[in-house]
């Protein structure tokens, strides 16, 4: 019987069913669609696009409690209990009609190293810490061959709508039934393009965007009727190209292509359906080299075809890739060669005839053959490992040996005066996570609301998200043993890390920044970021921070001293620290007019680099992030 | 490459970190608010140790997360009045997935040089 026999089978029980089931089909719509558009202003008004999706199925009571607060989002819920439990009361056994429509959402793409990803919009600061919800929050099992995998991360949002009509009254049976199957139809229009808004478009580097329109090429034929080796049939295009669809899809394309002939004879392209894009860079051993790929579809999408040209000298790769997409809108890809490949400039272009995605309208739309180029690097040196035993290395307990972070001699002095530049631009950060456990770390101010810190200061391993961040520049104590805030306390409202901190806790990515809710570097002025191209070893920096082992509490103290060595992405001291220092600028000692931080005190001596702590290096690549983390 | 690999969260870094947690108190067992709880490694820890500064929250609790080895945990506090809070707990085995309870108790003294 399918969906429809939920409006037919009422027509029995109807005194006039041609005229009230008319009218019904009528109403029904009308009622649903704007109930639908009221609630997606009120949800849109209300919330971020990524907290619509980061709050999956639970959007509209986050969207509530804005207004009526906590109590508005148990609202929303037990409200939905109870719509849901109404919905699926059967009543009786008899005249039950379900109709199941499963939506995914499309995968949220990673970013790799470069590029903004783990944006976290910060709670309102005067709000007590509650669970947020993060949007990587991830599911697994895939159904279709169209899973998005870009390095290695991909989520999706399953949410399942089903409706059962109860018995009720006639006219009321037939409005129930017309608009339950309108909102399944809304609520997927609704979904698609929420969905692709989440754009696949940024891959990696966040200042450069080559993704590139897509347009419909009308189908002017069918070449082969019987299906090949792999289900698949041949269509010709009104701009001459041959492609393959899979077989179960003809006649929907083909529907297709006989309207657009009536009313398009001569039409090559029927305008714009979406955007694509492809990006190379190295893989995260550092190697080249690692292509991603992936498009995003204005309307709900049915199948695609996807192919990229990988190229360098001495290297070339075919990526090819097809599947069923489910009604999603956008999908993404990505290919990690299987050798680490030596420094050259590599390519990918995307192949624009064979390159497509087929919408549920049977339209085809073609991907505008994006392509990238970048020279991409190898490794140098290994890490500090090899990094020499200096004269000075710390000893510990019983003589053995042992990692810190204080080097003897301990050339720390406090800050005098901390509202003279550039120490007026280094603040003091306190982030609070979930669970209420407060961390002190150190930040500087690049941008007039925003600053710079360690990756692992707004987003741990084991909390996740920072939920309050509250940021003090140039905190200092008086005589008196008073705190000293001469610029105010500032709140954060977006937080930000790479990816490579986020998902692989990965200490060469340990970067991050925080956007304030204050404009405070126009009064204490800011730091220049560089990235010295090369060693950055015999360089003698500055590090000025808030080091919790020295007193008075919560005071800045700063030490010079020379880089020993360091990798393309750590640079490694023995300038001391403790806990607390995390996010200190190293920069150019004596500086005066500007001051230019080239890397970000984060971790102390260990692991790899068990004589000497590490700071995060300002890179090309990730100095793109801290650029869009500013705009 | 393959596409449809089940995704991993950081959580597989968890399998070379631990958790710590406890509570500082005085020697009359009042819990010590906005108490620093640094960790010092006795052993060369996995990685690095981040240095962020944790502190104990108004019930004296704290809890953080360390890669795996052994630890002399260090609570540095100050009395209301601002005298120093000082105390060590030695020997903290840090073990993958597992949190370890370690409450440390502060007496008034200055705390040690961080060189020492």
């Amino acid at each position: 019987m399918g969906c429809f026999g939920i409006i037919t089978f009422t027509a029995k029980d109807l005194a006039q069913p041609a005229r009230q089931l008319s009218k019904a089909m009528y109403l029904a719509p009308g009622i649903a669609t704007a109930i639908y558009v009221a609630i997606a202003l009120g949800t849109f008004g209300t919330l971020t696009v990524d907290t619509v999706i980061s709050s999956g199925g639970t959007a509209l009571a986050v969207a509530a409690q804005p207004t009526l607060g906590n109590a508005g989002y148990w609202l929303m819920s037990v409200t939905a209990v109870f719509a849901t439990a109404g919905a699926t009361n059967a009543g009786e056994a008899q005249r039950r009609v379900r109709c199941v429509v499963e939506l995914e959402l499309p995968a949220r793409r990673g970013s790799g190293e470069r590029g903004r990803v783990g944006h976290h919009p910060l709670e309102p600061p005067l709000r007590p810490p509650q669970r947020s919800r993060h949007a990587a929050r991830w599911t697994t099992g895939k159904k279709t061959g169209s899973t998005a995998r870009v390095n290695g991360w991909s989520s999706s949002i399953t949410s399942r709508g089903s409706t059962v009509i109860p018995h009720r009254t006639p006219l009321s049976r037939a409005l129930t039934g017309v608009a339950a199957l309108l909102t399944i139809g809304a609520t997927m229009l609704v979904a698609a393009p929420t969905a692709g808004a989440t754009p696949a478009a940024n891959a990696a580097s966040g200042s450069k965007n080559t993704a590139v329109p897509m347009h419909i090429v009308r189908v002017t034929g069918l070449v082969t009727t019987v299906p090949d080796a792999v289900g698949k049939l041949r269509v010709r295009l009104a701009n001459g190209a041959i492609i393959a669809i899979p077989a179960s899809e003809k006649d929907r394309v083909m529907a297709r292509a006989a309207q657009e002939a009536n009313a398009t004879p001569n039409g090559v392209v029927n305008g714009d359906c979406g955007s694509s894009n492809v990006y190379v860079q190295e893989k995260s051993d550092d190697h080249p080299v690692r292509m991603t790929t992936g498009f995003s579809v204005d309307l709900p999408a049915i199948a695609y075809t996807w192919q990229v040209t990988i190229s360098s000298t001495n290297y070339n790769y075919v990526y090819q890739q097809s599947g069923f997409l489910a009604f999603r809108t956008s999908w993404a890809g990505s290919y990690d060669s299987t050798d680490d490949n030596i420094e050259a400039t590599y390519s990918a272009a995307v192949s624009p005839d064979q390159s497509f995605v087929e919408l549920f309208t049977g339209d085809i739309c073609f991907s505008g053959g994006p392509t990238d180029s970048q020279f991409l690097t190898s490794p140098d040196a290994p890490e500090a490992n090899a990094l020499p035993l200096a004269s000075n290395a710390p000893t510990g307990n019983g003589g053995n040996a042992t990692p810190f972070t204080v080097f003897p001699p301990d050339t720390r002095t406090r800050v005098a005066d901390t509202t003279v530049y550039p120490y007026r631009a280094v603040t003091r950060m306190l982030s609070v996570f979930s669970n209420g456990q407060v961390a002190r770390c150190t930040g500087f101010l690049y941008a007039s609301n925003v600053l710079v810190t360690a990756g692992h200061c707004v987003f741990d391993t084991a909390f996740g998200w920072a939920q309050n961040i509250q940021v003090t520049p140039g905190r200092d104590v008086d005589s008196s043993g008073a705190p000293v805030a001469p610029y105010g306390s500032c709140h954060g409202t977006n937080e930000f890390t790479s990816e490579g901190w986020e998902f692989n806790a990965d200490e060469r990515y340990d970067y991050g920044a925080v956007k304030l809710d204050c404009t405070v570097g126009d009064q204490t002025g800011i730091f220049a970021l560089s990235w010295p191209s090369g060693s950055v070893a015999g360089t003698v920096a500055s590090l000025t921070g808030y080091p919790s082992d020295e007193l008075p509490d919560g005071t800045m103290w700063s030490a010079d001293g020379p880089i020993i060595s360091d990798s393309r992405r750590q640079a490694f001291h023995q300038i001391s620290t403790s806990d607390g220092s995390s996010g200190s600028p190293l920069y150019d000692p004596g500086c005066t007019q500007t001051c230019t931080a080239f890397a970000i005190q984060a971790r102390g001596a260990g692991g790899p680099h068990p004589n000497a702590n590490a700071a995060t290096r300002i890179t090309q690549a990730n100095s793109v992030d801290f650029l869009e983390w500013e705009s | 490459m393959s596409s449809g690999e089940e995704p991993e969260l950081a959580g597989s870094h968890r399998s070379r970190w631990g958790m710590v947690t406890g509570i500082v108190r005085t020697a009359s067992d009042e819990p010590v608010d906005d108490c620093n709880v640094a960790p010092r490694p006795t052993t060369n820890p996995a990685e690095g140790l981040p240095e962020i500064a944790w502190y104990t929250n108004a019930e004296g609790r704290y809890e953080f997360g360390l890669p795996l080895g052994t630890y002399t945990l260090l609570a540095r506090g100050q009395t209301a009045s601002g005298a120093s809070l000082y105390g060590e707990v030695p020997d903290v085995v840090v073990t993958a997935g597992r949190t370890v309870v370690v409450d440390i108790t502060v007496t008034e003294q200055p705390w040690p040089s961080s060189s020492s």
